[in-house]
Order: C-alpha cells, then sequence, then structure tokens
C-alpha cells in the first residue's frame, strides 16, 4: 500500500517495475561537503543546516528551488486580511511523532523558541523580525500581525521549522522570551529525545561531521519520501567525494568540483544534475573610505569613488571567459544580483560588455592614464573556484593598466578584515535565502546601516538614496507585480551606478548514480524526500 | 625512579599550561569565529547576539581563566559549532583514529621490524635490495597522493576494498569499534596501509642502519666464533640492541600516528580526530581545537615518558644515568 502511495500517479506498467526495485530502492546514501551540525531546527543559521531542517521540520510554507514557487506545508493555505494583517490556515492532517495534532500554540512556540536557543553561534531571528504579534483564532488558524507590511513573510517564516509546545498553555508572543523559562534543549534534539518537528524523515542517529541516519515518517500528512532510510554522510574533502561516488558507497554527491565533472561524466553509469543557484558571486569595490587600504599611487585618492573607474572594472572583465573555462561551463554571466528565475530578476539589464580598450579609455578619462596599484582580495577557500577566479580577474585588470597583486586569506580570517573594511576590491558571494531578491538586495544594495539592520554584507558601501528609496518602496508593496517592477528599478539602479562588479551566478552541481532521480534546488538544499529510483 | 617520575610529571604540566596560553593566544589572533560561523544575510544584531553568546565579548584573559578552570574540573568547554561538549565529541571520536592507528602500527612494525633486520644481516641480497628501494619509495611519494593512488587501484580500478568511512561497528568490553567486525576490518585495512607506508619506510632504513652497526661489533664477531645459535644471536644480541633506537623513533611515530593522520582520515573520509581537527580549525571552532592540540600535547608527552622508562629496562647504561640523576 505504501508503496502505491509513493508512485502515485505512474503508469501501472512503472508500477509493476517498482515493486520490482523495491527491494533495492529503500535505502539512499549521501556525500555532502558539509552535513548539518545540529538537528535542532532553530540552532544555527547555515546552509547545511537549512538541508536537515527542511528534511525533517517542515515549516509552514517550502520554497521551492526548482520552481521558485512557494508551496504549502503546515499552513495549508494563508491570506492577506490587510496590510498588515495575515491569517495562515494550518494542516489539519499534520500529527507530531507524539501523536498530537499541530496547533496554532506550536507555531507561537517555535517562533518565541526561535530568540530562544543558547549559545546560538547566528540566530534566525531575522526571519521572523517582523512579526508584531501572534494570536490563536482556534480552529486551527493563527494569525500574523506584522509591524509594517511585510511582503516576504511567508518566504521567511519558510525557514523556521516548527517543533512541538511542550508547555502547557500558548504563550502570548513577544519579542523576548514570550514569558516562559522551558527552552526545548539543542543536545536532546541532537540525541533524539525531542522530535525535530513533522517532517517527511525523523532523525534515527546524529552524529557530529561524521553522518546522519534518517528514517522516513509513516506518518506524513503528505506525499511520502520514496527512500525509508536516508544516511547523510560528511565528506568535506572533493576527492573523497569523488572516490566514494566512483566506488560505489555512496549513491548521491552535491558540490560536485569541477574538475571532477569530466570523471564522473566519463564514468557511465553516473548522471550529473546542476542548477543554476541563486548564489551570486562578485567583488565589491571601496566607497566609503580615502585613501582606500589597497590602493597606491594616487596621492591618497580612492579611484573606486568615481563611477568612470567602476564602470571601467565591469569592462574589464570577460565572465564569459571565467564562466566557460575556470568555472566550466557550471556559472552564468551576470550583470546584476538577483539571478535569473528568482523574483526580481531584471531581463532588461544587458550583459556587461567585454571592452578592455574602451576600460583604460575611461581610466584615463578618470585621471590615471598609467593606472594604479590595487592588492585584489579573495577568500581562498570559500567559493568554487574562487582563488582562481579571482586570479583570472588580476590578470584581466592589468590588460586595462592597472598593477595588479592578489592575495588571499582562508575564510576563517577574511571575512573579519572585510568587516573592517581592510580591503579594497574584493571576492564576496551572497544567495537569496529566502529564494526572492528582496532581502538579497536589502542586504547587498542598500546604505549599509546596522540599526536599520541595511546592507550587513554591504562592506563595499555602495550607497544611493534612490535604491534605498526603491527598496523601502518594494518592502511595503504587497502586490507582487509591482514589488516586482520596484526590484527591477533598483537593479537597474545598481547597474546604472555600477555599484557592484558581479561574475556570475554559480551553478549547483550534484552526481548520482544513473538509476536515481535527483531535483536540483537552486537555493542549494539538498532536499531528499523528492529524489526516487528512476522508473 | 620515583624521583624521575616526579620530575617528569611537572615538566608536563608546565609544557601543557605553556602550550594552551599559546594556543589561546594564536587563536585568538587568527580572527573571530563569528565571523565565520554566522550567515552571509544576517543582519548585525544577529552577529553581536552570537558574540555575546559565545562568550566572545569578554576580554581574552577571562575567556582563559574561565577555560582553565573549567578544564581543571575536566570540562574542556562546549563546541561552538555542535553546541555539544568537546569531551563528548572528541570521545566519540577517539576510537575511530585509535583503531586505524593501531592497526597501522602493526602493519607497519609488522612488516618494517623484520625486513630492516634482513637487509641489515644481508646487505647484498636482492631482497635486501628490494626491500631498499621499496623503502626509498615509501619515504619519497606524499601521502596524499599515495592515498588517492590506493584508493584508485584498489577502491574503484580493482573495487577489493571500500572507499571511505569507517563499516560496521560493534561493542564488546565497553568498546565500540569496527575492529570487533569483518565489515570493519575490509574498511580499515586500505587507509591503514596507506598510513603506514611512510612509517615502513622510515622504521626499515633505522632497523636496518641499526643491525648493520651491531653486526660489526666484536661481541656479536665472538658469540659466531663462540658457535652460539645464529637465532640466538640475532634475536637476543643483535635485536635487543638494535631496539634501542628503534624505540625512540617507534615511540615518535606512534604519537605521529595517533595524532596526525589527519591526510589519510581526509582523504579516505575517516571519521577520527585528524579530520575533526582539520574541520574544527576551518570554522575556528576555538573549544575543539583547544582540546584537542592539548590532548596531541599529553599525548606526545605520555608517549616520550613511556619510552623512557622502556628504554632504562633495555638499556642498562641509561638505567645507571637515570639512577645517577635521581640521585
Amino acid at each position: 500500500m505504501r508503496k502505491i502511495q509513493i508512485i502515485a500517479g505512474t503508469s501501472l506498467l512503472a508500477c509493476a517495475s517498482a515493486f520490482a526495485l523495491e527491494a533495492a530502492a529503500q535505502d539512499l546514501t549521501v556525500g555532502l561537503a558539509a552535513i548539518a551540525t545540529s538537528a535542532d531546527p532553530h540552532f544555527h543559521r547555515a546552509g547545511y543546516n537549512f538541508d536537515l531542517r527542511e528534511n525533517i521540520s517542515d515549516a509552514l510554507a517550502f520554497s521551492s528551488g526548482v520552481t521558485g514557487e512557494l508551496e504549502p506545508r503546515l499552513a495549508q493555505s494563508w491570506e492577506i486580511v490587510d496590510d498588515t494583517k495575515w491569517v495562515v490556515t494550518l494542516e489539519p492532517n499534520a500529527k507530531f511523532a507524539s501523536g498530537n495534532a499541530l496547533g496554532a500554540d506550536d507555531v507561537i512556540y517555535s517562533f518565541c523558541r526561535v530568540r530562544n536557543v543558547p549559545n546560538s553561534p547566528g540566530l534566525y531571528s531575522s526571519f521572523i523580525g517582523t512579526i508584531a504579534s501572534l494570536t490563536d483564532l482556534g480552529d486551527g488558524k493563527l494569525e500574523i500581525t506584522t509591524k509594517a507590511p511585510d511582503p516576504n513573510l511567508m518566504r521567511s517564516l519558510s525557514n523556521i521549522g516548527i517543533v512541538e509546545n511542550p508547555t502547557e498553555g500558548t504563550l502570548a508572543y513577544d519579542e523576548e522570551t514570550c514569558g516562559n523559562d522551558n527552552w526545548l534543549s539543542t543536545n536532546d534534539f541532537n540525541s533524539g529525545a525531542t522530535a525535530a518537528g513533522i517532517g517527511h524523515f525523523k532523525v534515527r542517529t546524529f552524529t557530529p561531521d561524521v553522518e546522519i541516519v534518517l528514517e522516513r515518517n509513516d506518518d506524513y500528512y503528505g506525499e511520502a519520501a520514496a527512500y525509508e532510510t536516508v544516511t547523510i554522510k560528511a565528506l568535506p574533502d572533493n576527492s573523497a567525494r569523488i572516490a566514494a561516488l566512483l566506488g560505489g558507497s555512496v549513491d548521491v554527491i552535491n558540490s560536485v568540483p569541477i574538475n571532477g565533472i569530466e570523471s564522473i561524466q566519463s564514468a557511465g553509469n553516473l548522471e550529473l544534475v546542476s542548477a543554476p543557484s541563486t548564489l551570486a558571486i562578485f567583488f565589491l569595490a571601496d566607497q566609503g573610505q580615502e585613501p582606500t587600504p589597497k590602493v597606491t599611487g594616487t596621492d591618497g585618492k580612492n579611484p573606486f569613488l568615481d563611477v568612470r573607474v567602476r564602470r571601467a572594472l565591469n569592462l574589464a572583465i570577460n565572465r564569459t571567459e571565467i564562466a566557460e573555462t575556470i568555472m566550466g561551463g557550471m556559472a552564468q554571466p551576470a550583470s546584476q544580483l538577483i539571478g535569473e528565475g528568482v523574483f526580481g530578476y531584471n531581463p532588461d539589464l544587458p550583459p556587461y560588455a567585454y571592452d578592455p580598450e574602451a576600460a583604460r579609455a575611461l581610466l584615463a578619462e578618470a585621471g590615471y592614464p598609467n593606472g594604479f596599484g590595487l592588492t585584489l582580495t579573495a577568500p581562498a577557500d570559500r567559493y568554487v573556484n574562487g582563488a582562481q577566479v579571482a586570479q583570472a580577474v588580476a590578470a584581466m585588470l592589468s590588460q586595462i593598466g592597472i598593477n595588479v597583486t592578489l592575495e588571499t586569506f582562508p575564510r576563517s580570517v577574511y571575512f573579519e578584515k572585510a568587516s573592517a573594511f581592510e580591503y579594497s576590491l574584493y571576492l564576496a558571494g551572497a544567495a537569496a535565502d529566502t529564494g526572492e531578491g528582496l532581502s538579497l538586495m536589502f542586504n547587498l544594495a542598500a546604505t549599509r546601516d546596522t540599526e536599520k539592520g541595511w546592507g550587513g554584507a554591504n562592506r563595499g558601501r555602495y550607497s544611493n538614496p534612490a535604491t534605498d528609496a526603491l527598496l523601502v518602496e518594494a518592502q511595503q508593496t504587497l502586490d507582487d507585480a509591482k514589488r516586482e517592477d520596484l526590484l527591477r528599478q533598483a537593479s537597474a539602479q545598481v547597474y546604472q551606478d555600477e555599484g557592484y562588479v558581479p561574475l556570475y551566478h554559480e551553478y549547483g552541481v550534484w552526481a548520482t548514480k544513473a538509476d536515481i532521480v535527483f531535483e536540483p534546488h537552486a537555493n542549494l538544499v539538498n532536499i531528499f524526500y523528492t529524489a526516487r529510483p528512476k522508473n | 625512579m620515583i624521583n624521575f617520575v616526579l620530575q617528569r610529571l611537572l615538566q608536563c604540566i608546565g609544557v601543557v599550561l605553556a602550550l594552551s596560553i599559546v594556543l589561546f593566544v594564536g587563536l585568538w589572533l587568527i580572527g573571530n569565529p563569528v565571523d565565520v560561523l554566522i550567515s552571509s544575510e544576517a543582519t548585525e544584531a544577529d552577529r553581536q547576539a552570537a558574540i555575546v553568546a559565545l562568550g566572545l565579548d569578554r576580554p581574552i584573559w577571562e575567556q582563559y581563566f574561565n577555560f582553565l578552570v573549567n578544564a581543571m574540573q575536566g570540562d574542556w568547554g562546549t563546541s561552538f559549532v555542535y553546541k555539544e561538549p568537546v569531551t563528548t565529541i572528541l570521545l566519540q571520536r577517539l576510537p575511530a583514529s585509535l583503531e586505524l592507528a593501531f592497526v597501522a602500527f602493526f602493519i607497519a612494525i609488522g612488516f618494517s621490524i623484520p625486513a630492516g633486520l634482513y637487509a641489515g644481516l644481508k646487505p647484498e641480497s636482492s631482497i635486501s635490495k628490494a626491500v631498499m628501494g621499496f623503502s626509498l619509495i615509501g619515504v619519497s611519494i606524499p601521502t596524499f597522493w599515495q592515498g588517492m593512488l590506493l584508493i584508485v587501484a584498489f577502491g574503484i580500478a580493482l573495487p577489493f576494498f571500500p572507499v571511505g568511512d569507517r563499516g560496521d561497528v560493534a561493542t564488546y568490553f565497553g568498546i565500540t569499534s569496527s575492529l570487533w567486525t569483518l565489515d570493519g576490518w575490509h574498511h580499515v585495512l586500505l587507509p591503514a596501509f596507506s598510513l603506514a607506508l611512510l612509517k615502513m619506510s622510515l622504521l626499515i632504513r633505522v632497523t636496518r642502519a641499526a643491525t648493520l652497526e651491531i653486526v660489526r661489533l666484536d661481541y656479536v664477531k665472538f658469540a659466531f666464533a663462540k658457535g652460539v645459535r645464529p637465532t640466538r644471536i640475532v634475536f637476543v644480541h643483535i635485536l635487543r640492541n638494535a631496539l634501542v633506537p628503534l624505540i625512540t623513533v617507534i615511540g615518535i611515530e606512534l604519537g605521529n600516528l595517533l595524532a596526525y593522520g589527519v591526510i589519510t582520515e581526509t582523504v579516505f573520509s575517516w571519521p577520527g580526530l585528524g579530520k575533526l581537527l582539520i574541520n574544527s580549525i576551518k570554522v575556528l571552532d576555538r573549544p575543539m581545537i583547544v582540546a584537542q592540540l592539548t590532548y596531541t600535547a599529553l599525548l606526545f608527552i605520555t608517549i616520550n615518558f613511556l619510552v623512557d622508562i622502556l628504554h632504562m629496562t633495555i638499556d642498562p647504561r641509561v638505567r645507571s644515568v637515570m639512577g645517577k640523576r635521581a640521585k
């Protein structure tokens, strides 16, 4: 019976062959470059934890990296009552492992807990930052009031796993402790004493940095997963990960390194699956101080304050060449921060021309006919082939007369130096966590302002009040079409200001055994519940 | 003897303390772990909250003092990344490293001492030359490359051995190890051989050199002339004396195996301490790094201590020297 559920929607013939495959198709072993550091859905906001959370602890919704759509999960539906009021109808069939049905009190408890995880190295709290109050309307309905209109409320909430409320009543939501001091402990999630919530899978064993074993949740309210158990192994070393797949000890691996693509393709029984990710890779030019630390030969002037110099940078880089050769075709050249297919992408912005002649002329016009000395900075181990890309860019910038030297740092020290504004032109990346462009733009293109929470990753300090105004307006626009238009205008403004030097959007690349169907997600999340045997 | 042990213990405490200070200051200089741990999309307020949550807002001397006080009570802190006590994680990983190190150790010893002895006794034979050639290759190939080669050859091209991971584990006598299961042995052999290869080469060379030297000594010639059985000469007179320099080398090598199987563990994705150390350093998980390096220091100190004692039992000359110093 279970089997029929899994393959619902396929033909009877396929059904028969699925029965034949059943014995072999129960277990999936996956080798990941980084695995979750905790089974606690609220412990640490980091990519590898989003992964596990999505598989074991459903949020109200799921922001699909395949379709770009927001799919219902624990919220069966939601409606916008007025600018700041939302009513969410909870999934009536969702049940926790304890057998209790999902209630609004569980949602309120979970949102309260987000701010109350002791010793968290990075809370999820900014995802719920716009919530003013939560009210249990009874009948499985929850009212959410936001402080100001928040068009991305449900997308933000799609990152918060819902756990079962262990307290007696319903907490009264506030931004501190909700009047509660009985918080579930992270260690209990890891040891299995506390279930992570309602998900397609349950955690059977969790061994930090080694492996996580999941088993299917047969009481799941929606479509069940195809595999009975999923073993997630930590294989951070690129060659070890590929060797494990070639040797047959794992069925699927993620972040296939560029130099491993060929060996996978030639293996015969393996397949590559890829999708353009939302991860934008770009350079930031220091536009916030004069003099700038890593530029010499300009008599203390910061050349990047001149828009012509920034345009010269954009024209000097051959993005197609970088994407094709260094990234092995696993990158999409970019002229804006938001990737194609993501909400807010502006299709009208032309790609940057590769024109070193024009770049040199612009430098001369700006008063640097002989260029200047520049140290380009890049992380050695953060992005796929990041150091090599920086090296290529350094060579391209020398072509237009800038005297470039390259320095790289391990990521353990790189971002701290970036936050202290110690670089003049540096490589960085940012992904659209929420599956839409607004939060990405606020984080990168809005004027850096700690109090407002703007420009957190805008360490180059690009700033234009016009861009800020567009983003603020978008933030208050609940109408999707209008908001998308505002985002497009903001991207166009950044483009016109040469505020960034976007390079490309990385592809997410997975490799699987040929008899497995694995869906690649643009947000690089590894979803195991849609994986299934072929046929 | 007791005097000597006490002296040694005091030295150990001094070394460990000094090391912990160096580590703490060094890690503090490297950078702020929060910038590595926090999501690039997080707000500044979240960042500040994380700094406070991890106790990084306090001055370094206070952090060090807290660490010291807790460490004395057996609490080595909580991992920034996993939020589990560091000791729990280390103990989870220790068996994997130990079993890899011991299997590698026995492969290395089991092969290199007989081979080195033979090469020293019959330096001109063609087998000896082959052994020495092998050791030369072993010394000169870098471990990571040799490991990859072994994986490609015996894991993928000729799939005799599984690639990566530790295999099934079982628990007997309170010890959870993969060495209790056939599958575990199947998994451990290839990485252990890879790890043993470099050590083998070194041990063969040391054994051979020691043997060559001793064979020429008068008492060996005299023993032969006296008509002592060759096996007795080799195992009692030659081997025992050759062991003196060997034990020092073996001690250090055992320490290396236990603490620095980093490369092999990474290449073979063996879930041991070496892999953990590398991953901890990458994300600047300070409590994990401090605890692991302190463990390493303790390990080397203990091994050196044991080596000294072994020396005393094997070599009477050392005993007399130690005895004098202790007075």
